[in-house]
Parts: structure tokens; C-alpha cells; sequence
């Protein structure tokens, strides 16, 4: 089960690697970051999901496992949010000029990066295992539900600052060019199947933690 | 069943009027709200006040010192109940949706007499005309009530927690993070006298957002009370 | 170049991620 995934992974990571000598957006080499940006992105919030998903079957079931599950994931997620952050800015300082623009996305996937630490803050505050499951739980169905919201005040406020958007916009909305989708949507098969591939592992090593703790 | 209602109703004033009592015995919460407002304002007056400052920045101080205020003072609802001890003993008195909507009517009313002090104060120090007085008044009701609702839960969270204080901050600010910047924005085009037609998206975003929050509080604060 | 560095950080990326999950693969097998 798990070699067949592996070997996907490889392939894929080997295709992207092998295109990379072919052109890429007009901003030159550094555009290939987005690659890796954009399906870094992608998985911080599927994180956020699946692990709100899991606090919501914890709170019918009340079985811990899935706080487990929960937790793992926002751990996952708030890894490659960071990731995503950072490789954004990156981009940002070549494309625009400098590291923070209050450009929209810069925004929303800052304000993830808040929501998950506020979300290991509370599980750090208590101690009990099945409060901080429940609370948890709570607390990232609030998280999600600001979502929505939040998607749509980004746009509108800081919108009119930077006309910045607007390169990657027309790279998305105008239809990706052919080369550009064959690397692309591998990426973020790749990066999807990466992030279900670690999150099982580390609920596994989660579980084990939580197996000698109680022994 | 109107008896039903009614009966409900009576059982939420009930629970109102034991916070006010409980409240005015000490007027803890009060007096830490009030007192974080005139010393942020007073501190903006001083330093800020004599430039001069456009109606967006006056909009976001505003909101800015609400926010803090309420961050101060609107969580005492619950942590109290846990550190005297009573929390068990209102577990068994009423219902969790009666407790949960008597503690919200009362951090609205604190949070309403907090913004009778703090507007007039704050209009005057910063020198503020507002050109369009029933928008910004809608704007502050609806904000106020969507700042409240978010509060009341997060505020029910942490005071099942070890930290309390900085923790109820940095949970509240992703989730009141739409609610404060529409508010914000709101309140600039009251002050720069746009009509209420013109925030009409505001308004329908400031609403919903209460409504939503209220909703999912309302759902989920039995699952936090019971902890 | 900077295409062999990534590549190489990939590979030794994954081959983590794939110790650690035969490891944990041998701890069930216990």
C-alpha cells in the first residue's frame, strides 16, 4: 500500500525536477517557486480541515484518537503554513520589492499562521486529555466558521493597496499555460498525498507517545 | 408554546440579574474595563491627539480600544464562576443555553455602559465630527453585539484553562479579526457621512457575522460548560 | 545548481519520512 504511494512521490518530485530547465513565468527563475508555494499553501488549510473534521467526530465520539488525529494534522498544517509564508515572502521580495506587502494572500495565510497558534496555545493551557480535546475541537469549529468571513474582507481591504496580485491572478485565472499546469498539478497531488502520508505517521507516533504515557 | 418562551425568557433575566447583582457587589469587571479605556484613550490624546488624524485611523483607535477593553474585562463572566467555586452549583441550576444567553445580555450591557463612557470621551479627545450619526450608532450596536457573542464563548473556553489572561487575546483576534476590520470600516464611512445605504454590505456582514457566532456559541457551550 | 540542492533536500526529506515509517512499520510487527 504505502510503496505504491512512495514510488508516486518519487516519480513526481523527478518530473518537477526534470521540467525545471523549462521557462517559466515572465518573472524568471524565481516564479518556480510557486510550485511549491501555492501547494504549500493548499495543505496548511486541507490540514486545518481535516483536522477540524477529526475534533468534530471526537466531540461525538469521544474517543481520543481522533484528537490525535486533530492535533497531528494542525501540527502538519501550521508546518507548511509556515512554509508557505516564508516561501511567499520570498517571492514577494523578488517579484515586488519587499518581504511584507499587506498583499491579500500574504494576509490570509498570516492570519492561518495566528489561528493555529492560538489553537497550540489553548492545547498547551490545559492540561487533562479529554478537555483539551473537546476545547480544541470547539475552538477550530470557530476558527473555521470565521473562514468564510475572513475570505471576504481580505480581498476587499487590502485590495485597493496593492495592484501586486494581480501578476499571480493573471497567471491563475487566465488559464495556466499547458507546461505550467503538467508541473503544477502534479505538485499538489504530490504535496496532498506528502501531507496524508506524514499526518499518518505521526499519528502513529502520537499514539505510541500516548500508549507509554498511559503504561 | 408561548408559556414555554416565556418561561425561558424569565429563566435568561434571571440568570441577567444574578450577574448584575454579583457585579454590582464588586463591579470588578466593570472597573477594569472602564479603567483600560480611559487610560488607553487618555494615552492616545496625548500623544496622537494633536496631530491631525485621518477618519480611517480615528475608526481603527476606536476599535482598537474596544477590542483591548473587552479583552480585559468580558471573560470575568466565566472565570469567576470557576475560581469561586459556583460554576457546579449554576451547572445545575439552569440549562446551558439559559446560562449562555444570560452571561452574553450582561457582557452586552457591560460592554454598552463601557461605550457610553468611551464614545463621548473619545469623540472629544480626538476631536472627531461625525458626519453621519445613525450609521456609526448601527455600527457600534452591531459590532458590539458581534464583539460580545465571540467573546462570551472564547471567554467560556478559557476559563476552563490553566492561563486565563493573555490566552483570551490571543484567541479572540483570528476570530474577530472580519468583525473588527468591517466595524472599523463602517465607522469610517459614519464618519465621513455616507448614508446607511452606503454600508449596507457592512452592515449585512456585521449581522450575519452575529448571528453565525451566535448560533455556533449557542450550539457548542454546553460541550465547554460541561468540562 | 540550485536544481540539484532541492533535489537532493527532497530525496533526503523522503528518505526520512520513509525511515521513520518502516521504523514504526518493525514497532507494530512487535
Amino acid at each position: 500500500m504505502g510503496k505504491i504511494l512512495l514510488f508516486l512521490l518519487m516519480s513526481y518530485v523527478i518530473i518537477w525536477a526534470y521540467i525545471f530547465p523549462a521557462p517559466q513565468q515572465s518573472l524568471g527563475e524565481v516564479s518556480r517557486i510557486f510550485y511549491f508555494h501555492v501547494p504549500s499553501a493548499w495543505v496548511s488549510v486541507l490540514a486545518f480541515l481535516v483536522s477540524m473534521l477529526n475534533g468534530i467526530i471526537y466531540l461525538k465520539k469521544r474517543d481520543l484518537n481522533y484528537d490525535i488525529k486533530s492535533s497531528s494534522a494542525s501540527q502538519i498544517g501550521l508546518l507548511f503554513a509556515f512554509l508557505a509564508t516564508v516561501s511567499g515572502s520570498m517571492w514577494a521580495k523578488v517579484s515586488w520589492g519587499a518581504y511584507w506587502n499587506w498583499d491579500p494572500r500574504q494576509v490570509s495565510i498570516f492570519i492561518l499562521l495566528l489561528i493555529y497558534g492560538a489553537y497550540f496555545a489553548l492545547r498547551s493551557a490545559v492540561l487533562e486529555n479529554d478537555k483539551k480535546a473537546a476545547l480544541s475541537a470547539v475552538y477550530s469549529i470557530l476558527a473555521f466558521i470565521t473562514v468564510p468571513f475572513l475570505v471576504f474582507i481580505v480581498p476587499r481591504v487590502f485590495e485597493s493597496l496593492h495592484p501586486a496580485t494581480s501578476v499571480v491572478d493573471q497567471n491563475l485565472k487566465i488559464q495556466m499555460s499547458p507546461k505550467v499546469s503538467l508541473v503544477f498539478f502534479p505538485s499538489l497531488v504530490g504535496f496532498t498525498i506528502l501531507f496524508f502520508w506524514i499526518w499518518s505517521l505521526q499519528v502513529k507516533i502520537s499514539q505510541r507517545v500516548e500508549l507509554k504515557k498511559g503504561g | 408554546m408561548p408559556s414555554k418562551f416565556s418561561n425561558w425568557v424569565t429563566k435568561i433575566t434571571a440568570v441577567f440579574k444574578k450577574e448584575i447583582k454579583s457585579e454590582f457587589r464588586t463591579r470588578y469587571a466593570l472597573n477594569s474595563i472602564l479603567m483600560f479605556a480611559v487610560v488607553t484613550l487618555t494615552t492616545l490624546s496625548f500623544t496622537v491627539g494633536q496631530f491631525a488624524l485621518t477618519n480611517p485611523v480615528k475608526s481603527a483607535l476606536l476599535w482598537v480600544i474596544l477590542f483591548f477593553s473587552a479583552m480585559s474585562g468580558l471573560a470575568q463572566v466565566f472565570i469567576k464562576e470557576e475560581e469561586r467555586r459556583t460554576a457546579s452549583i449554576l451547572k445545575l441550576s439552569a440549562l446551558p443555553n439559559v446560562i449562555f444567553l444570560g452571561k452574553f445580555f450582561f457582557n452586552l450591557v457591560l460592554l454598552f455602559m463601557l461605550e457610553i463612557v468611551t464614545i463621548p470621551l473619545f469623540l472629544i479627545l480626538l476631536s472627531l465630527q461625525v458626519e453621519s450619526w445613525l450609521l456609526l450608532l448601527v455600527i457600534l450596536l452591531l459590532g458590539s453585539l458581534g464583539l460580545t457573542s465571540a467573546t462570551t464563548i472564547i471567554g467560556a473556553i478559557v476559563s476552563k484553562t490553566n492561563v486565563k489572561g493573555t490566552l483570551l487575546t490571543v484567541l479572540s483576534f483570528p476570530i474577530l479579526l472580519p468583525l473588527l476590520v468591517i466595524s472599523i470600516q463602517g465607522t469610517k464611512l459614519a464618519l465621513d457621512g455616507s448614508h446607511l445605504a452606503g454600508a449596507g454590505s457592512e452592515i449585512i456582514f456585521l449581522l450575519s457575522y452575529t448571528i453565525v457566532m451566535l448560533t455556533a456559541s449557542i450550539l457548542f457551550f454546553e460541550t465547554v460548560w460541561m468540562e | 545548481m540550485a536544481l540539484i540542492a532541492i533535489l537532493l533536500i527532497w530525496i533526503a526529506i523522503f528518505l526520512y519520512i520513509w525511515y521513520l515509517d518502516s521504523k514504526l512499520k518493525k514497532g507494530n510487527k512487535k
